[in-house]
Parts: C-alpha cells; structure tokens; sequence
C-alpha cells in the first residue's frame, strides 16, 4: 500500500490504518516505516470492534480487514480477513475505487 | 457474536472519532467530505 500510494491519493482517497497498540508505538512505527497514510492507535480495540473486525483464538489475535467508504458514507467495499495474509491486491482495490468515481 | 456484527456492503460505515499517531482529530465526516476513505485495520506489528 505503501509504494501505491500517490495511485490512492490521485483517486482522492485517504488511506486509514488503524493498529492495535498505543500511540508510542505507532508513532514509532510510523516514524520507523516512514508510512504517509494517517495512523490510528486503537489499544483497546474500539474501533476494531465498531467495524466488527474478527479475533481468532487460535491464530492469536485480530485478522486484517479492509473497508473503501464513498463519499456518501456507505460501505463500497468490505473484506475480513480469514488469515493474517489475507489482504486484497492494490490493483483490486484501485479498481473499486475507480468505480466509485462521480459518487 | 463478534462475526454477527460484521458490515456489509452498501450500509452505512460507522462514524467515529479518533485521534492519529501524530495528534490529530480524526473524524470519518470530516475525511469522507474530501473523497472516499480506505480503512485499514491491522493485524498489528512488532
């Protein structure tokens, strides 16, 4: 997502990554990683849990999951992850939003 | 329970409010007023 990123941004789009530890640690990472999208702390899984995003006892922890929201407030676009790979390809996801133009 | 409240496509996101790792505040309005918004959740890092 990282080296896609002027491709989401040329799209109009801003790309939210929300991590489930404390705001030292990801700003830390961030700083580290040098990522541009807007990084959201989310220690104790409010947020995760808002959005229904799915524990899996035994995989020890969150599945990844992934969401595109028009301009409209509606979900374009939802996917949960099954296993800790589980992540749609950049270009899948450039095409979801190409679809959305004029919305 | 934690499946049943999955989202589906075409209802409304949920809003929220948060603030970023580098101090901002960050609400799902304010964003979706500028163009569409991917949201990312993470499995987590480290």
């Amino acid at each position: 997502m990282k080296k896609d990123f002027k491709e989401f941004t040329s799209r109009n789009t801003t790309i939210v990554a929300v991590a489930p530890h404390t705001t030292e640690q990801v700003a830390e990472y961030w700083k580290k990683e040098e990522l541009p999208m807007i990084g959201i702390p989310d220690e104790d899984g409010k947020l995760a849990n808002l959005y229904g995003q799915e524990w899996k006892l035994l995989k020890l922890g969150r599945m990844p999951a992934l969401f595109v929201i028009d301009r409209k407030g509606a979900l374009a676009f939802t996917q949960y992850g099954t296993s800790m790979s589980d992540i749609p390809d950049n270009s899948e996801m450039l095409k979801v939003l190409d679809g959305l133009s004029g919305l | 329970m934690i499946a049943l409240s999955a989202l589906a496509t075409g209802v409304a996101a949920p809003e929220f409010e948060a603030v970023s790792h580098d101090g901002r505040k960050i609400t799902l309005t304010a964003l979706q007023q500028q163009g569409p918004v991917m949201l990312v959740f993470l499995r987590g890092f480290g």
